[in-house]
């Protein structure tokens, strides 16, 4: 089987990384902020299944796949609190939702 | 010699005032005359036998010291409850028991009419209660107490009246200087304690001459003497005792005339070992006895109030035995206490007679011919003016020519003071006279009297009679080149007294008759003579008048010198200082703290891209950070 | 028995038991009585069993918690602490007495939290342990924050807000100091521990010794206070309800000069040297700035609360004097100010009966139609004054004559104090007593039989140490003698006059010290 170059593994990782990042930063919908964290998210398991096949060690698909339910219930939850604000205000622009403001 | 009797002698007053004070509503007046009088006059009986039992000890046994419970042992200092009975403090029961006495009989009626008369009956109670402990106590603190409850006594008496505004005042003042006193007499009770380890007067005495450096002596001394002159009313702690004249007479008869204005010499007195080791305090003492007999005697030449010309003559009188105190003439100093004693309270309670039958006039300008109405009070009262002017054979005759005597013999100060006591002498008589005949004499005020003068009933004329008949013929006890009972009887404590010598008495004597004479005689040219002579005089040295009038302005000069400072600056501490500094102080603290906090409020705005900026770029600056620290 | 825990933990169970809603407020209000009635009973039973001649403490409850972080439960009396253990107790029995007479709304929780700060006062004074003291010390605040903030008048909450957070900023220090303390004392002792008894002696260096007194005196000096650490103390007394300001001035007023007779100077002696020139002088000024204060104050509550700024004064300087005779004045006198200021609010509350406010150029010549109420606030005031022949004269007295010994020029400028004491409490007394009777209800104020039960045992008290001081300074002796004997030493005082070996680093607990005092200890079963 011929592998691929670890490197490859963490150039996309990092740059989904920086992509959900940008995204997270910049955007203003809710939603699409929680979709960048995904991105996030799975970009951080790319590297690690990338790592885990270098050292021919299953460790890091495990903790890939525990990566992957935390990102589950993190969206469940952001979502419901998505939901709830726009149940409130009807607005999906995190720029307006600052009344935890100092 | 029963130590017991001088418990209970001190114990009945108390007792007596506490029982009237204590009972629930106002008790019948039978009841408070029994227990106001009968404390103050068995009192007497027991001091009595007290005496005649010191007198079958011999001189050396006539000291006892009764110790009753242990007060306080502190550090290394112990001190006891205990009373010093000796012939000094017994004769000093005697002349309080005694003149109270009369003077509480005398009360019962004086003041029949009064809302408050057991009040009245139990405040004096505890004021002869408060003088027996200052003079039987056996150490300083106890003297230091009875010391200030005498005070407390003045000012409750003073301010019988506390419904009027000036007896307010002045008990107020005669408490602030009693305090001052009091302050004094404490920090020179702090230098005993800190050099000598004792309170006891009988370890002070005997420790003083080699535990008391020079400096520590007259230190002590000088601090006991403001003390006294505080009490006694010298100059310049003198201002309260005039402005004392608001309270009842019988109070100005007991409190401010016959006992608790000799504390200060009995102390001298007592302490006299002390100013032995201390001449430039014994100096002092004199010269502020001279100072103030002198001063004082000019003052009541301009009186107008009866009683203020009978305070500022016990102003000077005391001056007398301080003076004699200061120079060393314990014994003279004494005798004149007693005599004067008698014919100072002679001299109240007559003039009370005559206030009270005037329905409570006072001024000398409403006043004049009483002696066809009140005849006892006119013969009790020249007795008296005879007595205080020291006209030969009186008793004051004999007590204050022995004080000059003794003056004459006490060195170049001595004789400098003789003539200041001489002077004075003539100056009193001046006055004295002046009230006499102002008052008896002459032609009734323009329009007769309003009220009849109404005579008085006994309870008020037998004291008086008493007192006249102890003011003339109380000094042949001690007669010069004769006998010297008193400075005999106190020989123990104040121990062998020079007698003055032939050369003092004879010049004395020829001085004082001089005087006395000029001075009685000028009285009468001005006040008896020629009926309108005072009117055409009264014109003349205005600002000199109005300066005695005054008092020398003391009073004025501390109130604008201490009095207003001190208040001016307490306002401005609670005005200003403390709500601009102290609340300030802390209101500026808060401000930082809202100011910082609201400085780093800034950073919450409330957007998530703001803190996932903040975030993101922690965590590539600890990343760096992290790089940089691993590849060193 | 353990009696001194059970003398702490029994106040504070009532008033948890007043905490169980649905307590009503008669239930409460006898199980406040009967619970406070105990504790006194208690107290007075250690006073009389407590032997007077020993310097340390004794009927020590001592139990270890976490003995490798140095926790314990060390509390204990000795002749110092158990009159202001009396203190609390009588007063607070007599304030809760007064509660039920004139109940507050919301009895029940005013009750409860009285309670809690009697236990809180209770704890602080018998504290043996450092950790101890501090818990106490911090747990004080919180039954009377309770009590300002609700039950207080005009400006309560700003008031409550500054006595607490000015408290605290006291406190904070304190904790850092309590454990450096012990750090710093494991590194010379090699052993660990916050026990008070066992701390004294340790030898800290001079700059150490400095620096971890410097952090309990900011403490002491907000609590007690120290002029110019007094801001707090103005709003909260006007703003508390009567008794609670009464109890604070009685009793809490202590717990800073306890802090420091008991902490601060035995235990930091070369620091507690330095800083006592620096003490002295400000208590001196708040003598005089207390004093010309409460002259100037408008109503009743103000005069007496300045008039306590300028007694502390007087108690602080006894104590940093160092001196054998001061202290033991000190102690005296933290015990006699107690017992005057609480009359002087009775007092107070008495005449608030027949007036509108506090304003005592409002009123004149109540003694006409209230004779009895006018004797005892005379006596009351006299004491005030600490007329020669009352209690607080002993007390002062003896603290000056210590001072004077030493610095001699700070007892005579102490005396003004005395002086314009009589000034301000005869305008007190001149201007509401005497003179024509206005604006006031005179018939209302007037004594009745209720009034003399709260006033009698305060009058009782203060006779009887007036007429026998013996009772209580002969049992200080001892402990106070323990307790400055470091100080003297570092002081460079004469030999002569130091009466307790001082014996630097005391080896642990295990082996009893030759010429240290033997601890009465109470083993519980």
């Amino acid at each position: 089987m011929s592998g691929v170059p670890l490197i490859w593994y963490l150039l996309l990782s990092f740059g989904l990384f920086g992509l959900g990042l940008l995204g997270v930063m910049r955007r203003r919908n809710p939603l699409l902020m929680l979709l960048a964290v995904e991105l996030m998210l799975n970009s951080a398991n790319i590297a690690l299944v990338g790592f885990a096949r270098h050292w021919d060690n299953t460790d890091g698909q495990i903790f890939a796949l525990v990566v992957m339910a935390v990102a589950a219930a993190e969206v469940v939850i952001g979502l419901g609190l998505v939901v709830a604000v726009f149940r409130q205000r009807l607005a999906l622009n995190v720029d307006e939702m600052s009344s935890l403001k100092g | 010699m029963e130590p017991a009797l001088a418990w209970i002698v001190l114990g009945l007053p108390l007792l007596g005032a506490a029982t009237l004070a204590a009972w629930p509503t106002e008790p019948p007046r039978s009841m408070t005359r029994v227990l106001g009088v009968g404390p103050i006059a068995l009192g007497f009986l027991l001091s009595a036998w007290l005496y005649v039992q010191m007198l079958g000890e011999s001189s050396d046994d006539r000291l006892v010291v009764s110790r009753v419970w242990e007060w306080i042992e502190i550090g290394d200092l112990t001190i006891d409850v205990a009373l010093q009975i000796d012939p000094l403090s017994v004769m000093m029961m005697l002349i309080i028991t005694g003149v109270g006495s009369l003077i509480f009989l005398y009360s019962t009626e004086y003041m029949e009419h009064d809302r408050d008369y057991r009040r009245f009956f139990a405040e004096m109670g505890f004021f002869v209660f408060s003088m027996l402990l200052l003079v039987l106590a056996a150490n300083f603190l106890f003297l230091i107490v009875g010391w200030a409850l005498v005070g407390l006594a003045s000012y409750l008496l003073i301010g019988f009246y506390y419904e009027k505004p000036p007896a307010v005042a002045a008990a107020k003042k005669a408490f602030i200087i009693n305090v001052i006193g009091d302050i004094a007499m404490v920090i020179g009770a702090f230098i005993l304690i800190v050099e000598l380890g004792t309170l006891d007067y009988a370890l002070v005495f005997e420790a003083a001459p080699d535990g008391l450096s020079r400096g520590a002596v007259e230190a002590v001394t000088i601090l006991l003497f403001v003390g006294a002159a505080a009490k006694s009313a010298q100059v310049p702690l003198h201002t309260w005792l005039p402005d004392a004249m608001e309270g009842p007479t019988p109070v100005s008869a007991l409190i401010h005339a016959a006992t608790m204005v000799t504390a200060g010499v009995y102390l001298v007195v007592r302490t006299h070992e002390l100013y032995e080791l201390a001449p430039f305090a014994s100096d002092l003492v004199a010269i502020t006895g001279a100072v103030t007999l002198f001063l004082a005697a000019t003052i009541a030449m301009v009186q107008v109030d009866v009683k203020r010309v009978l305070a500022w003559s016990t102003v000077s009188q005391i001056g007398y035995m301080i003076m004699a105190a200061g120079l060393g003439a314990y014994g003279a100093a004494m005798f004149h206490l007693m005599t004067h004693a008698f014919f100072k309270a002679l001299l109240f309670l007559s003039i009370g007679i005559v206030i009270h039958g005037l329905a409570g006039e006072q001024s000398l300008d409403r006043m004049g011919g009483l002696g066809r109405h009140l005849k006892l009070a006119y013969v009790a009262t020249a007795i008296g003016v005879l007595a205080i002017s020291g006209v030969p054979g009186t008793s004051g005759f004999f007590s204050k020519d022995e004080i000059l005597a003794s003056a004459w013999d006490a060195g170049d100060l001595g004789r400098a003071l003789w003539v200041v006591g001489a002077l004075a002498a003539g100056i009193t008589a001046f006055y004295m006279f002046r009230l006499l005949l102002r008052t008896f004499y002459g032609p009734e005020p323009g329009g007769g009297y309003g009220v009849h003068p109404h005579r008085s009933r006994w309870p008020m004329t037998v004291p008086v009679a008493v007192l006249a008949v102890l003011s003339l013929f109380g000094g042949w006890i001690q007669v010069p080149s004769g006998w010297s009972w008193i400075t005999d009887w106190l020989e123990p404590v104040i121990g062998p007294e020079s007698i003055p010598g032939q050369q003092a008495e004879g010049v004395t004597l020829v001085a004082s008759i001089a005087v006395v004479a000029i001075g009685a005689g000028v009285a009468w040219w001005i006040f008896a003579a020629d009926p309108g002579r005072r009117s055409r005089l009264a014109g003349r040295f205005a600002a000199t008048r109005r300066l005695l009038e005054d008092g020398y302005r003391f009073d004025p000069v501390y109130q604008q010198a201490l009095v207003q400072p001190s208040r001016d600056l307490g306002d401005y501490l609670y005005g200003r200082f403390e709500p601009d500094f102290i609340q300030g102080m802390l209101k500026g603290a808060v401000s930082l703290v809202r100011g910082g906090a609201i400085a780093l409020r800034a950073a919450q705005d409330g957007l998530v891209r703001t803190y996932a900026f903040v975030m993101v770029a922690g965590v590539v600056s600890l990343g760096a950070l992290l790089a940089w620290v691993v590849t060193r | 028995m353990p009696m001194v825990t059970a003398i702490i933990l029994l106040p504070l169970a009532a008033a948890l038991a007043l905490a169980i809603p649905g307590t009503s407020r008669p239930q409460a209000r006898m199980t406040a009585l009967l619970a406070a009635g105990l504790t006194l009973a208690m107290v007075i039973s250690l006073t009389v069993r407590l032997d007077r001649d020993a310097a340390g403490l004794q009927f020590v409850d001592r139990h270890s918690w976490v003995s490798e972080a140095g926790l314990q439960w060390a509390v204990g009396v000795d002749g110092i602490s158990i009159w202001l253990l009396l203190l609390t107790a009588g007063i607070f029995m007599l304030a809760l007495i007064a509660t039920a007479w004139r109940p507050p709304e919301r009895e029940v929780g005013f009750l409860a939290a009285m309670l809690a700060g009697e236990a809180s006062l209770l704890g602080l004074f018998a504290a043996a342990d450092l950790v101890i003291f501090y818990v106490f010390w911090e747990a004080m605040l919180v039954p009377f924050f309770f009590l300002i903030a609700i039950w207080g008048g005009e400006g309560r909450g700003p008031a409550t807000i500054k006595f607490i957070i000015y408290t605290m900023v006291g406190s904070v220090p304190m904790l850092v100091a309590i454990l450096a303390t012990a750090f710093v004392a494991q590194d010379i002792t090699g052993q660990f521990t916050f026990d008070i008894s066992e701390l004294r002696g340790v030898s800290f260096s001079e700059a150490e010794s400095t620096w971890l007194f410097a952090g309990f005196v900011l403490a002491f000096a907000i609590k007690l206070p120290i002029w110019p650490f007094h801001g707090w103390l103005p709003d909260a007394y006007r703003a508390a309800p009567l008794i609670v300001t009464a109890v604070l001035a009685a009793v809490m007023s202590k717990a800073g000069v306890y802090g420091l007779i008991r902490v601060g100077v035995p235990t930091f002696p070369d620091g507690a040297a330095n800083f006592a020139i620096v003490l002295s002088v400000l208590a001196l000024i708040g003598i005089v700035y207390g004093s010309l204060m409460a002259w100037r104050a408008p109503t009743m509550r103000m005069l007496v609360a300045y008039s306590s700024l300028a007694h502390l004064g007087f108690i602080v300087l006894g104590i940093m004097a160092f001196d054998i005779q001061a202290g033991q004045g000190a102690v005296l006198q933290m015990v006699n100010h107690g017992l005057v200021v609480a009359a002087a609010f009775v007092i107070v509350g008495l005449i608030n009966r027949g007036t509108a406010g506090d304003h005592i150029d409002r009123i004149g010549g109540i003694a006409s139609g209230a004779p009895r109420l006018a004797a005892v606030f005379l006596i009351v005031a006299l004491a005030a004054l600490a007329i020669p022949g009352s209690n607080s004269f002993v007390g002062e007295f003896f603290i000056l004559t210590g001072v004077f010994r030493h610095h001699l020029w700070l007892a005579v400028l102490a005396t003004i104090g005395i002086l314009l004491a009589a000034v301000y409490m005869l305008r007190l007394y001149q201007t509401a007593m005497n003179g024509p009777a206005f604006g006031a209800n005179a018939r209302a104020i007037e004594l009745r039989t209720l009034d003399y039960v709260v006033l009698s045992p305060l009058l009782a008290a203060m006779l009887a140490i007036a007429l026998w001081p013996a009772g209580i300074v002969g049992s200080t002796r001892a402990p106070v003698a323990k307790a400055v004997a470091p100080a003297q030493v570092a002081a460079e005082r004469p030999t002569d006059q130091i009466e307790a070996p001082v014996v630097p680093n005391p080896p642990p607990r295990a082996l009893p010290l030759p010429g240290d005092e033997p601890e009465v200890a109470e083993v519980s079963p």
